[in-house]
């Protein structure tokens, strides 16, 4: 499992695709802060102002932007490894799939959680800059809770992408199914066929989907909500770690 | 002991069979030169060989252990199908990751010597996809040597290559296999150049293995004979028998096939003098590309 987490890191620290998506979320969020192209966030130049840390954190960081590029980086990553024919030289070398699986998520979830300390950064520098200060509402240890929720979201979406190439071996198929979960396209949908069709427990189930607790956690701290974000990333983690595994065993590399 | 030892091996795809009940022994330290026409069934073997497939059914031991085992993978190394090079990363990059990947302690120096064994030192800095077809084989080669493992399976290794390159890979493989004691297990469409090379043969036809064979057995069945055609084949070849006490002397449904002689003037003198007409007599050679055509019934190789 180390093995591959020590040649996943090498690959993604000398490859250009890291800094490209690094940069580029960098980039749009700096661009949405500086010109208020979201209405409720803070901006330096543009006509919105007024918006909260919370907002723009809990929300950009999980379902959202942020979310969409790193699955694009995490199925363009995997994917490479098919298309050039090195998962050849990994699967030949190792019997047990769950150490491909989870090397995999241990760098997926380091080089994910470095774009999103990066974003957090960058946020909170060019909120600061908008005027105000950066406010924390739960002080360091919900800005701590809200880091660790996040990264264990980006655990679970890692989990979820490489389950996804493993199975489909096409990048277009992961980068759509990112796009999904970034969007919370599922919950959206089901939260309005629950509504129409008078179910709104329906709504509280979806808060327990990988897009629902990817929302979850707040600059507020709540030990309650980060249990509950622990324990749900968890879960769908290992389920599709099982269902990689699965997959890497019915199907041919 | 057998570096490949499989048993009753079978893949299927859907209704076809792609490998069908094979029983493949590869020899430790052997050259294993795997023969067969394309869609033969090749490739689905080495890769389960590998453990890249799953078999249908069947059983894979390598050096005695089942292929399942975590110790017995890090003992092969592979270069099956393409070139499992990452194309934007240099020839070292490549290498160094497969160190990585394989846990040996010092991935960049076993490079170094890796890119050496294959004569790519200069080219150590270039990405992959700006290296000439025979580099990036021979770099293929390297990444499936890096943690010096005792079995190498090779897909077509030398396959596209111009004659100076597979002149250049026949020579890392005669080191690999000579020099550090490297099983060899080769498929190839090149017979002539697998015949150089290989110490054993497999021939696979339509998922079955059709025949196992040394090189030895195999110079023995396909050594040099005098073919006769005469209008007795019968008493041609009980006369030859008894003059020149032949080796060995068989009828067939062509004509004569008399080893151990090569005194065809000889021959046709005593036919004649014993009134049979001789309608052909030539000293027949035979190399492992005709042995695999006659074996396969004639149909042209692919």
């Amino acid at each position: 499992m180390l093995n591959i987490f020590k040649m996943d890191m090498r690959r993604i620290l000398h490859s250009k695709m890291f800094y490209v998506c690094l940069f580029s979320m960098i980039l749009v969020t700096g661009s949405m802060i500086i010109f208020g192209v979201v209405p409720d966030f803070p901006s330096i130049l543009g006509a919105g102002a007024g918006g909260t840390e919370d907002a723009m954190m809990g929300n950009m960081m999980g379902v959202g932007m942020a979310f969409m590029v790193i699955s694009i980086f995490y199925t363009l990553f995997i994917c490479q490894e098919f298309t050039s024919g090195f998962a050849k030289n990994i699967f030949a070398r190792h019997a047990n799939p769950i150490r491909y699986i989870g090397g995999k998520l241990l760098s997926l979830t380091v080089s994910g959680s470095i774009m999103l300390l990066a974003f957090l950064l960058i946020s909170m520098i060019l909120m600061a800059l908008a005027g105000g200060g950066v406010i924390l509402p739960g002080g360091v240890v919900g800005l701590f809770g809200l880091i660790v929720g996040k990264i264990l979201s980006v655990a679970t979406l890692a989990s979820l992408i490489i389950f996804t190439c493993l199975f489909a071996r096409k990048s277009v198929v992961g980068i759509i199914v990112g796009i999904v979960v970034a969007m919370g396209a599922i919950p959206m949908v089901l939260n309005l066929v629950g509504s129409i069709v008078g179910l709104p427990w329906i709504a509280e189930i979806m808060k327990y989907t990988i897009s629902g607790l990817s929302g979850l956690p707040t600059l507020t701290f709540s030990a309650t909500t980060l249990a509950i974000v622990i324990i749900g990333n968890f879960i769908w983690s290992a389920l599709f770690a099982a269902l990689g595994s699965r997959a890497v065993k019915l199907k041919d590399i | 002991m057998d570096a490949i030892y499989a048993e009753a091996l079978s893949k299927t795809y859907g209704e076809k069979k792609a490998v069908d009940d094979i029983n493949l022994v590869v020899p430790e330290g052997s050259i294993y030169g795997f023969i067969g026409r394309n869609g033969a069934g090749k490739t689905t073997t080495q890769k389960m060989v590998c453990g890249l497939a799953r078999p249908s059914s069947g059983n894979v031991s390598l050096f005695g252990n089942p292929i399942g085992k975590q110790d017995v993978r890090e003992q092969v190394g592979v270069l099956i199908e393409q070139l499992a090079l990452y194309p934007e990363l240099s020839a070292y990059e490549n290498l160094v990751l497969q160190g990585l990947n394989i846990g040996i302690a010092n991935p960049k120096e076993q490079a170094h010597k890796s890119l050496q064994l294959v004569e790519l030192i200069e080219a150590a800095d270039k990405k992959s996809k700006q290296l000439s077809l025979g580099m990036r084989q021979r770099l293929g080669v390297a990444v499936a040597m890096m943690g010096s493992p005792k079995l190498l399976v090779l897909d077509e290794p030398i396959n596209g290559l111009d004659p100076q390159g597979i002149i250049e890979m026949r020579g890392i493989f005669e080191r690999l296999n000579q020099e550090l004691g490297i099983t060899i297990f080769i498929s190839s469409h090149i017979l002539g150049e697998l015949s150089r090379i290989a110490t054993h043969y497999g021939i696979i036809h339509d998922g079955r293995l059709i025949q196992q064979i040394s090189a030895a057995e195999l110079a023995e069945k396909s050594r040099d004979y005098l073919f006769i055609k005469a209008s007795d084949n019968d008493k041609a070849s009980k006369l030859i028998q008894d003059k020149f006490s032949p080796s060995e002397c068989s009828i067939h449904d062509d004509g004569i096939h008399v080893f151990g002689i090569k005194n065809s003037r000889g021959v046709n003198e005593l036919l004649w003098s014993n009134s049979i007409a001789v309608d052909a007599i030539y000293l027949h050679q035979q190399d492992l590309e005709e042995y695999f055509l006659r074996l396969m019934g004639g149909v042209q190789y692919a």
